[in-house]
């Protein structure tokens, strides 16, 4: 699903994108996305990304073929335990074979690396830059980079003589990168293997109320109602947008888009309210279970478990 | 770091990979991730933090559920999906900024303030339920805190500075949009600062012997005014000017939505006494989670368990033998052989690699037993 060619190209230039103001990056960003254009590729993102994620669960394979009340503990268990533990040998060890499960679950490696790791360095790396540097962390030199000769006094501010890479700062990084990362990994593995349905069939089984787990299976099924509404909105405004319009009004439409949407959700939500009193519906909440475990899933849940203590207790001996 | 932390990560990031990946040969899918506001993704706090705030979390909900299951109005289930999609939905909106680029809104004010602050609990942790499960937007373990953040603290403090500046006012009312406006700031940033202090307290609660932090590598004196310094001047106006634009909108199209019929909703009899002893394990828990620092967390050794248990399991002793003899010599370095933790994992491998062998021998046995039963 994609936006059609002519709506993706921007209208004609508009006055302002004419202006050289010294700042070309920014107007030519501008122009190329708009914030018309840039919902619109959310949406279909969005959507696409679901697509994507039920094709993926519906192929046969090793995770698929796991229980989801199993692979939502599981997630919990190992998301814990890589986060309690602190070794990078173990963090790592632990990747390789979840990326062996992934292939073993007909999902592309390189697709599951190129997904986490071309972000996660870009966002939790560049913010925990800063660390590196015992002018903001003080830690053991490990490269300095500059010496003032005396220490410096801003105002409150009391900075060392050297400006150096610490030991720490980068250990802890690096730390906190990986983790990061691999927390991502596992969830993405896991939420692409399961249909979203019965993850959300699955959570019932957990510590969640029942009122909760009902509205939530409605959020996901009435999130596509509202999405669609929305882009019809975003397309119809695109269609009629030419030449340029300031933020103001732009911001005008936006509000009065999520005004109209609120509308129609609150309209929507009456509607499916009676709907639902027409069909008996008392305020309890029945659902049919479907679910059940095999022996495979027993085994799997042991594995798990097994595992998550195995690498915690691997980090206790491997010491600090 | 002021200026790092206000461009990456906490206010409006949006990356583009525009590269094509192919799957299986039989789709394209593009590819596009983006960071909102608050979501804290998994390994910033430590899993006790976590689990604090989602205990706090968790009470909230269910005194949010308790109240929506309670209340005579038995349409509340559909009215909390959609309100939970609505506010899915507002957050993929792209607000113009006056510098050219978008900013996403969190919308929980609004939420808030059209639905009153239970309903907009319950809304708004859905959504991110959603999407920390399904798009990885905040982490899993981190839900408790994200849901803190923004289902808790954002719509409460939003929707009592709005009743507090709106008064009684009637719903068309100049007062009405600028209580909006001063919720929506303060509201944001209120909850920008609680993700601070949370981050803050990491370094100082984690670390390893050597000063290695373990996970959010900054304390409260970095993390809380860079969080507030993005929120006070980026983030916050633009859920003020969202949640006043969208307010002045239904005042002038549909007022009967600013009416006060919901503040009866939330005076729906609820006896706060059940609660009290979750409470009361809370406000025992709090303190141990917060100051219990992750070193000392099972850190126990042999003779710690043995004065705790009063033994330690004979079978362990054994199975940690076999292993240090058997396939890890190199074990038996100086004072470590007789650690807790090295029996256990011996004990835990083993019984690993016997789950991992049975299921491998099981698994084509039950594939012939079905290959001869079809």
């Amino acid at each position: 699903m994609d936006l059609p060619t002519w709506l993706r190209e921007n209208s004609p230039a508009s006055p302002a994108t004419g202006i050289p103001s010294g700042r070309p990056f920014k107007i030519k960003r501008r122009s190329k996305h708009g914030f018309i254009h840039k919902t619109l590729q959310d949406i279909i993102q969005f959507l696409q990304d679901s697509v994507f994620s039920e094709g993926v669960a519906a192929q046969p394979g090793f995770l698929q073929s796991l229980d989801p009340r199993v692979k939502v503990a599981a997630l919990f268990t190992l998301l814990l335990s890589l986060n309690l533990i602190r070794h990078l040998t173990l963090l790592w060890g632990f990747y390789l074979v979840l990326l062996v499960a992934a292939s073993f679950s007909g999902l592309s490696v390189r697709f599951i690396l190129k997904k986490v790791w071309l972000v996660v360095p870009l966002f939790t790396g560049i913010m925990a830059i800063p660390a590196l540097f015992n002018w903001v962390r003080p830690g053991d030199a490990l490269w300095v980079l500059w010496d003032i000769g005396q220490p410096l006094h801003l105002g409150p501010l009391h900075l060392p003589s050297t400006l150096a890479i610490t030991w720490q700062g980068l250990k802890g990084d690096i730390l906190l990168i990986s983790r990061v990362g691999i927390s991502v990994s596992l969830a993405v593995v896991l939420t692409l293997t399961t249909r979203w349905h019965d993850l959300l069939r699955a959570l019932r089984s957990f510590f969640l109320p029942k009122v909760f787990v009902t509205a939530l299976e409605m959020t996901y099924r009435y999130l596509f109602v509202l999405v669609t509404a929305v882009e019809e909105m975003f397309l119809a405004r695109k269609a009629r947008d030419a030449g340029f319009s300031t933020t103001k009004e732009q911001r005008r439409f936006i509000a009065s888009s999520m005004a109209g949407l609120f509308g129609k959700s609150h309209q929507m939500s009456e509607e499916i309210y009676f709907s639902m009193l027409a069909r008996g519906y008392t305020g309890e909440i029945r659902s049919v279970e479907r679910f059940h475990l095999r022996l495979f899933d027993l085994f799997a849940s042991g594995i798990v478990l097994f595992s998550a203590l195995t690498l915690y207790a691997a980090d206790k001996v491997l010491g600090e | 770091m002021l200026a790092i932390f206000s461009e990456v990560g906490f206010t409006d990031v949006v990356i583009e990979d525009t590269s094509q990946y192919s799957f299986d040969g039989k789709k394209i899918i593009k590819f596009k991730k983006e960071l909102f506001a608050m979501h804290i993704p998994d390994g910033y706090l430590s899993p006790q933090t976590d689990a604090v705030l989602g205990l706090v979390s968790a009470l909230g909900l269910s005194v949010g559920a308790r109240k929506a299951s309670q209340s005579v109005r038995a349409k509340d289930v559909p009215l909390l999906a959609i309100g939970a999609a609505f506010s899915f939905t507002i957050m993929m909106f792209n607000v113009p900024v006056p510098d050219g680029t978008t900013a996403h809104a969190v919308g929980g004010s609004l939420l808030a303030i059209l639905l009153g602050p239970w309903a907009a609990m319950l809304s708004i942790s859905i959504a991110l339920i959603i999407q920390a499960v399904f798009f990885g937007d905040g982490g899993i373990l981190a839900l408790g805190a994200n849901i803190f953040n923004m289902g808790i603290v954002l719509p409460f403090i939003s929707y009592f500075v709005y009743k507090l500046v709106a008064t009684k006012s009637p719903a068309g009312s100049k007062r009405r949009w600028i209580a909006a406006a001063i919720a929506g700031y303060i509201g944001i940033t209120a909850a920008a600062v609680m993700a601070g202090i949370e981050f803050g307290l990491q370094p100082l609660l984690f670390h390893s012997v050597t000063g290695v932090p373990l996970y959010c590598p900054y304390g409260l004196s970095q993390a809380v005014p860079a969080m507030l310094f993005a929120h006070l001047t980026v983030a916050g106006p633009i859920e003020g000017v969202v949640t006043v634009l969208v307010l002045r909108y239904l005042q002038q199209s549909n007022p009967a939505f600013l009416e006060d019929d919901q503040s009866a909703r939330d005076k729906a009899p609820l006896s706060w006494k059940r609660f009290l002893p979750w409470l009361a394990v809370l406000v025992v828990l709090s303190p141990l989670g917060l100051l219990a620092s992750g070193t000392a967390w099972g850190e126990w050794g042999g003779e710690d368990l043995q004065s705790q248990l009063g033994f330690v399991p004979q079978g362990l002793g054994k199975l940690g033998e076999f292993w240090k003899h058997v396939l890890l010599p190199d074990y038996g370095i100086a004072g470590f052989d007789q650690s807790f933790w090295q029996q256990a994992l011996g004990y835990l491998l083993s019984a690993l690699l016997g789950l991992i062998l049975i299921a491998l021998i099981a698994w084509p046995l039950q594939r012939i037993w079905r290959k001869k039963k079809g």
